[in-house]
């Protein structure tokens, strides 16, 4: 503004007019003296002053004191152009203080340096500023203001508290400072963007934010953005809210949720939603299983489309109801499947805002227990029907039992009375006789009347009742129960008889000791034919023992006689035989041939007492070997024979091997003996096996004989052959038999006369079927 | 032990000595024989003892036992003899009419060398001592056959 340049009046009169009607206060100082040399109206309403007071007053009177050397500075720093300036406050004439933007120049006014200056008042405008940073201040959320380059302008306590930093650690840095570095590029674009469309908007609904504390970590965060123009142009003012606290109580949410959700999932129970339709909405495990269903098979699908017919189930009518009605149901229900299988489930229903929830469980197995339970007490109570019949019956049989025992104590005495050979006799518990039967009396010899009473050891002899023997008897029965013994006892007449005597413990009837039974029987004359039975065999034995040494005599005694006669004989004869004639001879020949067969006979007849005296010594006998041995024996006598042996397989039996090799000798020799006269011999030698005993044979092809004489055969010296036919003293055969029947078998023979003999034995099998051949 | 090169016949009955004699001459036996006529003076003649007091010292060769003899039966006498450390090498024979069992066995129990049945036939007998006589004469070389009877 140059207003020296204007034509003088004409300028000075518009300048006039524009300065004194200016709504805005002005003013001329002269910068030396700080006078006011001109003010206009506006300012003379503005400050209170007359515009006479106003020119008598200086720049420093419209000051603060405190600002004056302010001022004083800042006047010799001016420089003479155009300066805005505020942050200045004036003095009214009232003393309201008001703030002021000042706009000024230096001018030349009537020859002085003077400046002209405009003064706003801002005081209203301050407020309003002052007001929204205490809005911003005050706000729960931290509030950031950033400007269109990004820089940080304005936050508040909040910010700090939530990000970490000193408010003037934050103020004039860019906003990236506050952005983690994973978000930075993002940030950046969305910042461009958001400046392209500047409206107010939530960006958190979007994407998730998080912003950067100054320790490093993250917060996550909720941010309201809304744009701002200030003089320098558009900031955004950003509405951030710490969300940690929310997005915590989120994740326990969703943790508990899901947890309910796996807990439902797998919990034993059949838990099904339906929606109105019975379309299943939601299955878990069970209640697929349940249904023996996948999962698959049967969400999104009705109930009556999974299972034909459901809808005819009382069941499903119950679940109709209850959606219906609202009202839980809670059922045990028989399920069919489409199988024909059948489980119980126990149901639950009950309405939900998605149609009906069902929970089922499986109690098939409770049933079949309550089934089987049921079954079991109904069985209790049939056998307890049974039972008490049973009882019934049996006190019934008790009572013709009791009836029975009463008989039976008749009859009891009945048959007390009345056995004879059996002296029956009741005594105390002390040994005193109270009863006694008529078989005691008449074996004893005393009547009823005279013996009862009296101590039972009047039947014992002297000897006995020394040994204290009544008083033992009577001791070891009530140890044993029972005693028997023998012995003499006396009867009244004072002979001896032996007797069997059992005495047994009496009880009554609540099982106490009231006496003792004596029953006692007279073995006298069994004890008689017993002694005389040892007599015998002990005289039997004797008799064998003579028969014995007899056998030894005749062996030694009998013989000597005859060796003598053969010896003497024999010499006798050598010292006169050349002076012999024949007849001599033939007699000398006689002499000595019967010696001879006398020593046979005698040895004969001693070997068969001997066989039928000896013990048998029982052993395993395998008559294969046995017959072996005796024709090894036999057939070096007869090697110049042509002999055909057939022997046909032998079987092991149980029996005295020397006794049984010499019978199958003797038959063998005699086979060997009748068969001399043939030219072809033919011995067979066999055996058959029978159920309990074995058929042993020995045939020949020899002489054979007459059945007629079969019996003689196996007689002691029965010959039905002459001497000088076959030799032998007819002991053979006989011991045959002896050892045989000796072994519990049996000898038989056939034969015809020149067409041989078959002579037969048997032996006992060791076992029925024992030993097979 | 010096051996004295004779046969010590223990024998009752004389007719059986008489027999056993001629059968020992028979079979040529050069060895003394000795008869004595019980089991006493069996066993005195061996121990020297009794009226054998004074007889020549030694062994017998050979000692023939009958079994039935009165006094001291012939199985005593062996029992005596193989009980005894000095007699028991003597070879002992039983000479016996018995074939009974229990002498058998008796006889074979207390460890008799032989064991002689005397048969019925004299024969036989003659046999039955040649067999024996086989058995010790050879070993023992007898001098010129000399029967001596005491």
């Amino acid at each position: 503004m140059y207003i020296e340049n204007a034509s003088p009046t004409k300028n000075e009169e518009r300048y006039k007019i524009l300065f004194e009607s200016n709504p805005i206060p002005m003013w001329i100082y002269d910068l030396d003296s700080l006078k006011f040399l001109e003010v206009n109206d506006a300012a003379v309403k503005k400050y209170g002053y007359t515009k006479k007071e106003f020119l008598g007053l200086t720049l420093k009177d419209i000051r603060p004191k405190e600002d004056i050397e302010r001022l004083l500075d800042n006047i010799n720093q001016e420089t003479s152009s155009y300066q805005w300036s505020s942050g200045w406050q004036h003095i009214k004439k009232d003393g309201t203080i008001i703030d002021v933007e000042i706009i000024s120049h230096e001018i030349k006014y009537n020859g002085t340096n003077a400046r002209f200056v405009i003064a706003n008042d801002i005081t209203q405008l301050k407020r309003v500023n002052e007001n929204f940073k205490h809005v911003i201040e005050a706000s729960p959320n931290a509030m950031v203001l950033t400007n269109k380059r990004g820089i940080i302008t304005l936050i508040n306590k909040q910010t700090e508290i939530l990000f970490g930093y000193e408010r003037n650690e934050l103020i004039g840095k860019p906003l990236d400072i506050l952005i983690p570095p994973r978000f930075k590029n993002q940030h950046k674009k969305d910042e461009v963007n958001y400046f392209k469309n500047p409206i107010p908007r939530d960006i958190s609904h979007r994407k998730e934010l998080y912003g950067l504390h100054k320790d490093g970590s993250e917060i996550p965060l909720e941010i309201g953005l809304n744009p701002l123009v200030f003089n320098d142009g558009l900031s955004v003012i950003a509405s951030i809210n710490d969300i940690t606290e929310r997005k915590k109580t989120q994740e326990k949410l969703i943790k508990a949720e899901n947890r309910y959700r796996t807990t439902i999932e797998h919990m034993m129970e059949g838990f099904q939603i339906l929606d109105k339709d019975l379309r299943y909405l939601y299955i878990n495990k069970a209640a697929a299983e349940h249904g023996r269903k996948s999962k698959e098979e049967l969400l999104g699908h009705t109930m009556t489309e999974v299972y034909p017919g459901i809808e005819n189930t009382e069941m499903f009518s119950k679940l109709t109801d209850c959606m219906k009605l609202g009202i839980p149901v809670r059922m045990e229900n028989e399920f069919t499947y489409p199988g024909g299988e059948k489980s119980w489930f126990l149901l639950s229903m009950e309405p939900v805002p998605e149609g009906i929830l069902i929970l089922s469980k499986d109690i098939t197995q409770e049933k079949k227990t309550d089934e089987e339970l049921r079954k079991y007490r109904n069985n209790l109570e049939e056998l307890v029907i049974k039972r008490t019949e049973q009882l019934e019956q049996k006190s019934i049989a008790l009572n013709a039992a009791l009836e029975l025992q009463r008989e039976n104590e008749e009859n009891l005495k009945l048959i007390f009375e009345c056995i004879n050979d059996y002296g029956i006799i009741l005594l105390d518990i002390k040994g005193f006789i109270k009863n006694w039967n008529t078989g005691a009396e008449k074996l004893i010899g005393f009547k009823q009347d005279e013996i009862i009473g009296r101590h039972y050891s009047i039947l014992f002899t002297a000897e006995d009742l020394m040994n204290e023997l009544p008083g033992k008897e009577l001791e070891l029965a009530l140890s044993q129960g029972k005693v028997e013994a023998e012995g003499w006892r006396i009867k009244k007449n004072g002979n001896r008889f032996w007797t069997l005597s059992i005495v047994n413990v009496l009880r009554d009837k609540h099982g106490n000791i009231s006496g003792f039974i004596k029953i006692i029987k007279d073995m006298t004359e069994k004890m008689k034919a017993a002694e005389k039975l040892r007599e015998h065999s002990s005289k039997l034995e004797e008799l064998n023992k003579e028969l014995e040494s007899f056998s030894y005599s005749v062996s030694h005694d009998l013989r000597a006689p005859l060796r003598h006669i053969a010896g003497f004989v024999q010499l006798l004869e050598k010292d006169i035989s050349p002076n012999l004639n024949e007849k001599d001879k033939k007699y000398f020949n006689y002499i000595t041939s019967s010696v001879k067969r006398m020593g046979l006979l005698i040895d004969d007849l001693l070997s068969f007492s001997r066989m039928s005296r000896a013990e048998l010594n029982k052993d395993d006998v395998n008559i294969n070997e046995l017959v072996k041995e005796c024709i090894d024996d036999l057939t070096d006598d007869s090697s110049d024979r042509n002999i055909k042996w057939i022997v046909g397989k032998l079987p092991v039996v149980r029996g005295d091997k020397p006794l049984l090799k010499q019978a199958m000798l003797n038959l063998i020799s005699n086979a060997l003996k009748y068969t001399k006269q043939k030219e072809q011999a033919i011995i067979e030698i066999g055996a058959e096996a029978k159920k309990n005993e074995f058929i042993f044979y020995v045939k020949d092809n020899g002489a054979g004989f007459d059945m007629k004489y079969k019996d003689k055969l196996f007689g002691v010296f029965q010959r039905l052959h002459s001497e000088s036919q076959f030799e032998g003293t007819g002991i053979g055969l006989a011991s045959v038999k002896k050892i045989i029947e000796r072994h519990g078998g049996k000898v038989w023979a056939q034969g015809e006369i020149d067409y041989g003999a078959t002579f037969y034995f048997s032996l006992k099998r060791k076992k029925e079927g024992y030993g097979n051949i | 032990m010096e051996t004295f090169k004779r046969i010590l016949l223990a024998e009752d009955d004389e007719r059986d000595v008489e027999l056993t004699l001629s059968a020992l001459e028979e079979c040529k036996l050069a060895n003394e024989v000795i008869v004595v006529n019980d089991g006493e003076q069996a066993l005195d003649f061996l121990y020297c003892r009794g009226k054998f007091m004074n007889r020549p010292n030694g062994n017998p060769a050979v000692i023939l036992l009958d079994i039935k003899m009165p006094k001291v039966t012939g199985l005593e006498v062996l029992r005596q003899i193989k009980s005894d450390e000095n007699l028991k090498i003597i070879p002992t024979v039983i000479l016996t009419s018995s074939r009974e069992e229990k002498d058998l066995i008796e006889g074979y129990e207390l460890g008799v060398n032989s064991y002689v049945v005397k048969p019925v036939d004299f024969e036989e007998f003659i046999r039955a001592v040649k067999e024996l006589g086989l058995f010790w004469a050879i070993i023992n070389e007898p001098p010129p056959f000399t029967a001596k009877r005491n």
